[in-house]
């Protein structure tokens, strides 16, 4: 009799779990009939991109119940690795958050992933002459999120600038001659996230070495064969490091300094300024150091070339895009273009704007609301006003750029000479 | 006799002084846990190791009225409620991030707080009574209720059981048959090979093989399912208990298996009414630590699944947590239900767990 019981309750838990066993991701019971769209989502549960992620599909799920928007959702070094991971496997996602750069666009291009969104995109909806052509014969691989991406922000809080009688720095020098002044109220001129290694390349060389170059383009074109990463350019871009910690501008001990430390530094006011891209906007959760805050361009650094003086170095915004695997089903490809127009819809770009996400919104007949926070003004205004120049893993990628990266911050903490990195950097480059 | 006297003290000083330090580092930890799990991020923040106050102490606290915003999702049902409402957020916890806000319903509050604009402020001890017992419990509660409903550490809860247990029976089932077949067939070259190849899945890593293995289940059209999943964590989970089930079998007398045989028994049958009950304390031993392994394995999960139908509770805990933003309340929160289950059936099953260990490892 014991026997027969566990018998049963055994049998009664296989019947029970044993469906689910077998049931793959969320296409158990419950998506019967609906179309499919397999979906890699950028975020998490704990910032904003993720919670509206989530907000987002609920609600597109709700007015469509006929498409199930089922998406994996990770963030940072985890989703670049999971895609590359689910692209070797052959798991392509019908729909995915994607650039078109060589650090956001590569994996896809690689695995010919790449789809053409141009005839799809409804020219009285998205403005065309916003997104920005992403390949030679003018494709356009995903939705940006919003207009160019600028990564070589200063951040600065006017406020701790008026109490220590500081005004904005026009020249490089205006920053050295703060460093006394900065540090005897006990706190640093400048906070940089040194601890990871793409801060430096995408936050602060984009912008040395084109103006060192006077070439917004330097960097493409290095990379294109037409300069070499060990030109003279390149190792005073280099030099211009040593020279920031040889002045106190910047610690050595930037380099353990992480992105969250970064802000927090920023935001505790234990420092001038803070290097960060425009989307740190939305992450400056003090509000009166976020209203305080002004958004500049680099001054004007020493040998600087004339041509690119307040110059931000900017690159295609990521955003959402298509397979071409999602787009050679015309259900799916339908299902996931519904969802981007619900994504990209006015009041969801409105949102994003508030949010500091994003810089100008790419939709035509956009109003821009009037009430939006004073830095989310400061991102535009700063959008308006800077020359655009190239960001360096836009199109340095793998070895070379992983050696860039790691030789800057060998340099500030005084491991490496600048020639060494920029001959490493040169060996590595794949044209 | 006096030296042994001060031997047997000094001994026993010695012996408590480890116990107690070993039983606060054990314990300390958690206790750590629980009461910060009740702590809001602003105070984590600013002290790590102070008990928790603001989200206890909330009658106090102040509320900006705010505008309707795509980023605040209503907490009720708004096709069938469609009473007005006023929106309010704190000014202390998660401010400007509408985390923390609630929805008054308009024809509950008195008129002198309805003549407040948006961007005006209200304490919580202005609103109606029940309405402020109300916002209180979801205040106390908030680090909770935001881990289970944003992280939908349900389904990760109930796939954690699934993967947990079923991986944890299937490996006991096929480690006994292994382990019976390794030490008391008559195929000792054989066994010996087996063995070995056995031993060795041992010494491979999770990290060393994930990405062939993620590509072979894809092949196979099991990565996102939670057969696949079962199936890997029972591949790794093998080799460490067919190594404890075979020393501990090969303890149980031959003469045993011998009768059994001599009275007609099958293999099926010596294996299920002799090796069996006489391998529960082994298997006690092996469940712990197969169990306990899978419940916080984290690495594969992440990989193998996909879709929040089949992704287990670490990686619930790992998503309050990223480069640009941590929400430390909420994830301690998911840390403690993550936590809580392994905890209570330690302590249900304390004696028979602890006999079990004991008996794993001396009668093998």
């Amino acid at each position: 009799m014991k026997k027969g019981k566990v018998f049963v309750l055994a049998l009664l838990v296989m019947v029970m779990i044993v469906p689910s066993l077998w049931a793959q991701g969320a296409q158990e019971a419950g998506t019967d009939g609906k179309v499919v769209v397999k979906t890699m989502a950028y975020g998490d549960n704990s910032n904003q991109e993720g919670v509206n992620w989530v907000r987002i599909v609920n609600s597109f799920e709700k007015e469509n119940p006929d498409i199930d928007i089922d998406y994996e959702m990770l963030y940072d070094e985890a989703y670049h690795q999971k895609v590359v991971a689910r692209l070797a496997a052959g798991d392509v996602p019908d729909l995915a958050y994607m650039g078109a750069d060589a650090r956001w666009g590569l994996p896809w291009k690689e695995a010919g992933q790449q789809f053409d969104h141009t005839e799809f995109l409804d020219p009285d909806y998205y403005d065309l002459n916003l997104i920005p052509p992403m390949d030679m014969n003018g494709e356009i691989y995903e939705i940006p999120l919003g207009t160019s991406n600028i990564t070589t922000v200063l951040f600065m809080n006017t406020r701790l600038m008026d109490e220590l009688g500081l005004s904005a720095p026009e020249t490089y020098e205006d920053m050295v001659a703060m460093v006394p002044v900065a540090r005897k109220a006990g706190i640093e001129v400048l906070t940089i996230d040194g601890a990871d290694g793409w801060a430096w390349g995408s936050c602060l060389m984009s912008a040395v070495v084109a103006r060192m170059s006077g070439d917004p383009q330097w960097v493409s074109k290095a990379v294109a064969g037409e300069y070499s990463f060990d030109d003279k350019v390149m190792i005073d871009s280099l030099s211009f490091l040593n020279r920031m910690v040889d002045d106190g501008v910047l610690l050595e001990k930037s380099v353990l300094v992480d992105y969250g430390a970064n802000v927090s530094n920023y935001n505790n006011e234990k420092a001038l300024f803070m290097v960060q891209g425009q989307w740190v906007a939305g992450g400056i959760e003090n509000p009166e150091v976020a209203n305080a805050t002004k958004m500049i361009a680099w001054p004007t650094l020493p040998g600087e070339k004339p041509g690119l003086e307040g110059s931000v170095a900017a690159a295609i915004q990521v955003g959402y895009g298509l397979t071409k695997q999602g787009a050679s089903d015309p259900e799916v490809r339908d299902a996931a273009l519904k969802f981007l127009r619900y994504f990209f819809s006015h009041a969801e770009t409105t949102q994003r704007l508030r949010d500091g996400a994003i810089v100008a919104p790419i939709l035509k007949d956009f109003e821009v609301p009037s009430d939006l926070p004073s830095i989310v003004k400061e991102k535009v205004a700063l959008a308006q006003r800077a020359p655009n120049t190239d960001v360096i893993d836009a199109f340095l990628s793998g070895d070379a750029n992983e050696a860039l990266n790691t030789g800057m911050q060998k340099i500030v903490s005084g491991q490496s000479t600048p020639e060494e990195v920029a001959m490493q950097v040169e060996s590595l480059v794949q044209r | 006799m006096e030296k042994n006297t001060s031997k047997h003290i000094i001994g026993r000083t010695v012996a408590y002084i480890v116990f107690i330090s070993w039983t606060l580092i054990t314990i300390l930890p958690i206790f750590w846990m629980a009461y910060s799990s009740f702590k809001s991020n602003e105070e984590l923040t600013r002290n790590i190791y102070a008990f928790p106050y603001e989200l206890f102490h909330n009658e106090d606290d102040v509320y900006e009225i705010i505008a309707p915003q795509l980023n605040v999702t209503p907490d009720y049902d708004t096709e069938t409620d469609t009473r007005e409402r006023m929106i309010i957020e704190s000014t202390s916890i998660s401010p400007g991030r509408r985390l923390m806000v609630h929805f008054l319903v308009k024809e509950d509050l008195p008129q002198e707080i309805l003549s407040r604009d948006i961007g005006d402020t209200l304490t919580l001890s202005e609103l109606p009574k029940q309405m402020r017992r109300e916002i209180s419990r979801k205040t106390m509660l908030f680090n909770y209720t935001s881990a289970i409903q944003r992280g939908g550490l349900a389904q990760k809860f109930l796939n954690s059981l699934i993967y947990a247990g079923v991986s944890t029976f299937l490996i006991n089932a096929l480690s006994l048959m292994v382990a019976f077949a390794l030490s008391k067939m008559q195929f000792k070259k054989l066994s010996l090979i087996v063995g070995g190849l056995i031993g060795f899945g041992y010494l491979l890593s999770v990290n060393s093989v994930i990405i062939p293995l993620f590509l072979m289940l894809s092949k196979m059209g099991l990565t996102d399912t939670h057969i696949g999943i079962i199936l890997v964590y029972t591949a790794f989970g093998l080799p460490l208990a067919v190594l404890l089930d075979t020393q501990f079998i090969s303890g149980i007398p031959g003469s045993l298996v011998e009768s059994a045989r001599i009275d007609g028994a099958s293999t099926w049958r010596v294996i299920v009414s002799i090796i069996v009950p006489m391998a529960i304390p082994v298997t006690v031993t092996v469940s712990i630590i197969t169990a306990l392994g899978i419940w916080n394995e984290f690495l594969l999960v992440l990989v193998l699944a996909s879709s929040e139908f089949t992704k287990s509770l670490p990686v619930g805990v790992f998503s309050f947590s990223s480069l640009t933003s941590t929400q430390l309340g909420w994830q301690l929160a998911a840390l403690m239900v993550a936590t809580a289950p392994a905890m209570i059936v330690y302590f249900i099953f304390q004696r028979r767990l602890t006999e079990g260990v004991v008996g794993g490892a001396i009668k093998g």
